[in-house]
């Protein structure tokens, strides 16, 4: 009788969105995560798996940390990396998606990390092309790495999820780090509950098993494992959804105050870029309760993870 | 040759209340009778055997996109399409460039109509001139060159005081105002039905209430006005709700939906396919139910297939970028089919009415009915033959459907338009039936 061999569980040519993603997929991604943290802290930081394949960062918005994490992270496998940095006006104007995405595909290349300002973009390209494709934004809709990360950070330092209760703090609704982070905390049965304004937080969340709704951060604060602010984008203002950054900052900003209202063992995520005076204070920002910078490198490691799998390797 | 036999059919025609297995016998473009015939030597006899025998559909909002944009579609690939669809009506939209908002462009829609040879084509006259919504078109004079309705379509007129007068002034010329029902401020960005699936989706949302304010503005404008209007693809439940409160009022409101709104739900929408982006979007499977109910008790009057024919270049994009709607006249009668007569949701007679008998009622053109006397406009279904819908084989040049390989039944078989065999076999007989 033959051994039974460890089943790989990861399949997926392609990383689009949290919610397809099965709680045993996400532990053998962050099985894989965890050997390639180890990675960066040697002195040469550098494995070949990924070598002699091509990876392109195609940015349809402007990104510098994703794409930087993301380029350093194919590297380290030893691939090939290109930028491939559209015009956000030439979305509308120009060459299609799928068009530009081909050409790229002539030119030999094994996977395209997308970033994208439509909703649903990955998906498309994935449908109409068939190399890999990762998501790295789309619109309102995913950020799937930045909700892994965030994950990955939290079970790093909590060691389980089961029976905490995280925050998400902001503009909820424009905001596809809050979807992906709700999505995965609750896979890893975390209770979620998104505060802001009601014009900034879609009500139907609610209707999630495990997500409530709060309008007011102060009435949570002491209840909660982790709060994870999002930036507050500026034109939000302008477009009627609130009335001005002060009004946000008092009633959603997260200061030392409020920090020892927390637990002592709270945990502070933001995914950067922050608004420092407005969503966080500086001090809470670089506080001991912050882990904003770990969630940085441990999204190097998600994203070596990542790479590695959708090309095929396993866990 | 004089005429047609159309022999052993059923025919149903829900006008006059007939559904009975008969022969139909057509000359001089006109039904001169009905029963059990006598073979005649001079006229061609249409086997009609196991084959439904209707009044041809009628279409009340079509968009054909000529002129500017013949690269999507013609009127005369339109007209085609709708035989292939087994209507022998349409009524084309203004929203082309330029807009048909004057006597001109109104009588080029109806010429080109004319030389397709194949449905009738009348023209819809904009509302206001060049669809802005700000003055009042020249009507008398579209309808002088045979504009039968008039409309702001794809869009809704957004200043109250505006549609009043157009109300007002289009009462004048007894010709029925059509509207959809959209407040443009509420819409905003939208593109996907306001709720869970949405917000998920990260789509921008499209609430209910977009279209019930504008609903509800409309029914009182018309309450007001004692004037009639036609509501166009309604998507929700409260709508059919007002709709159905107004009509017990008084107010002379009829209204239609299309079979996309009836047929798919929002739940569709998580693929970001964009052959499922609709304007309106679609809605909850509730909404769909409620649609299928106001179907059946009579409160929507018509369906419409809007046929809003579309090109690769504007359909296979992001979601969000994608354009609204698709073609249609050639699945309209099969999905309704398919999907409300077999399943046995609305009958067949019922649905002959909603796609014939009252579209022609409230345009108020030839056809839906066939009565000694009048005119032959005529379409035999096939409903036990089971095919696969298959864009490549379009008469349309729009080839984007929702309902791709879908398996259905129900289909044109032969199409009489005034007496004419345009379509025979599932083939236009028009150019040696070579498909075009």
């Amino acid at each position: 009788m033959n051994e039974v061999e460890a089943k790989p569980v990861w399949h997926r040519r392609n990383l689009l969105d949290i919610n397809s993603l099965s709680r045993e997929e996400i532990e053998a991604l962050f099985k894989t995560a965890h050997s390639f943290r180890e990675v960066s802290t040697r002195s040469v930081k550098k494995v070949p798996a990924l070598r002699g394949q091509v990876v392109v960062n195609l940015f349809y918005e402007p990104s510098t940390r994703t794409r930087i994490s993301f380029t350093l992270a194919a590297q380290r496998l030893s691939a090939d990396v290109v930028d491939f940095i559209a015009d956000a006006s030439s979305i509308s104007k120009g060459e299609t998606l799928v068009d530009t995405a081909n050409n790229i595909i002539a030119m030999g290349v094994d996977t395209i990390v997308l970033r994208h300002p439509a909703p649903g973009a990955a998906r498309f390209l994935a449908s109409n092309v068939d190399v890999a494709v990762v998501n790295a934004g789309d619109g309102a809709h995913s950020h799937p790495t930045q909700g892994l990360l965030d994950l990955y950070t939290l079970l790093d330092n909590l060691g389980s999820l089961e029976g905490r209760r995280v925050a998400i703090v902001g503009d909820i609704s424009h905001s596809r780090v809050a979807r992906s982070g709700m999505l995965a905390f609750r896979k890893f049965g975390a209770e979620v509950v998104l505060v802001g304004p009601p014009t900034l937080v879609p009500r139907s969340f609610s209707e999630l098993e495990g997500v409530t709704i709060s309008h007011s951060l102060d009435a949570v604060l002491g209840d909660v494992d982790a709060i994870c602010l999002l930036r507050m984008q500026r034109e939000r203002q302008g477009a009627g959804l609130f009335p001005s950054l002060e009004e946000y900052s008092r009633l959603f900003g997260m200061n030392s105050e409020r920090l020892q209202r927390c637990r002592d063992d709270v945990l502070i995520l933001h995914p950067g870029p922050m608004n420092r005076g407005i969503e966080i204070t500086p001090d809470v920002a670089d506080g001991e309760r912050s882990r904003v910078l770990a969630q940085v490198t441990n999204g190097l490691a998600v994203r070596m993870a990542v790479l590695y799998m959708v090309a095929g390797g396993s866990a | 040759m004089n005429g047609f036999l159309v022999r052993g059919g059923r025919l149903i025609d829900p006008a006059q209340g007939v559904d009975a297995v008969c022969d139909v016998r057509v000359a001089g473009g006109l039904v001169t009778e009905i029963g059990s015939l006598a073979s005649s030597t001079d006229e061609v006899e249409i086997d009609a055997t196991d084959l439904i025998v209707a009044p041809g559909l009628v279409d009340l909002c079509v968009h054909l996109r000529d002129p500017g944009f013949e690269e999507v579609e013609t009127i005369r690939s339109g007209a085609q399409a709708a035989m292939a669809g087994g209507y022998t009506s349409i009524a084309a939209m203004p929203d082309t460039d330029p807009p048909v908002d004057n006597e001109a462009s109104a009588a080029y829609v109806a010429l080109k109509g004319e030389r397709a040879e194949s449905a009738r084509v009348y023209p819809v006259g904009a509302l206001t001139h060049g669809r802005e919504g700000s003055r009042l078109s020249e009507m008398a004079g579209m309808k002088r060159a045979g504009a039968v309705a008039f409309s702001d379509e794809a869009g809704a007129v957004e200043r109250a005081d505006i549609f009043l007068k157009a109300l007002r002034y289009a009462g004048m010329l007894d010709r029925p105002v059509m509207t959809r029902c959209e407040d443009p401020w509420l819409r905003g960005q939208g593109v996907a039905s306001g709720g869970l699936t949405a917000d998920l989706l990260g789509l921008p949302a499209i609430s209910s209430g977009t279209e019930e304010v504008m609903l509800a503005r409309n029914l009182h404008l018309a309450r007001l006005e004692r004037a009639g209007i036609h509501l166009l693809h309604l998507s929700t439940r409260d709508s059919v709700a007002q709709i159905q409160r107004a009509k017990h009022a008084g107010v002379r409101v009829t209204c239609s939906v299309t079979p996309a709104h009836v047929l798919l739900s929002e739940k569709q929408l998580e693929r970001y396919d964009p052959a499922f982006r609709f304007m309106p979007p679609l809605r909850t499977e509730d909404d769909c139910a409620a649609l299928v109910d106001g179907l059946v008790d009579g409160t929507i009057d018509a369906i419409s297939s809007a046929h809003s024919p579309r090109g690769q270049f504007e359909k296979n994009l992001e979601f969000v970028f994608a354009a609204p709607g698709t073609g249609s006249l050639e699945t309209t009668f099969s999905v309704l089919y398919t999907w409300l007569v077999e399943t046995e949701r609305l009958s067949i007679s019922r649905l002959i009415e909603l796609l014939s008998t009252n579209p022609a009622r409230i345009l108020r053109v030839p056809g839906g009915r066939l009565a000694v006397g009048d005119p032959a406009d005529l379409t035999c279904f096939d409903v036990t033959t089971e095919h696969r819908i298959d864009p490549s084989r379009f008469l349309s040049h729009s080839r984007v459907t929702p309902y791709d390989s879908w398996k259905v039944r129900g289909r044109a078989r032969h199409v009489l338009v005034g007496g004419e065999l345009r379509y025979r076999d599932y083939r236009l007989t028009g150019d040696d039936g070579r498909q075009s």
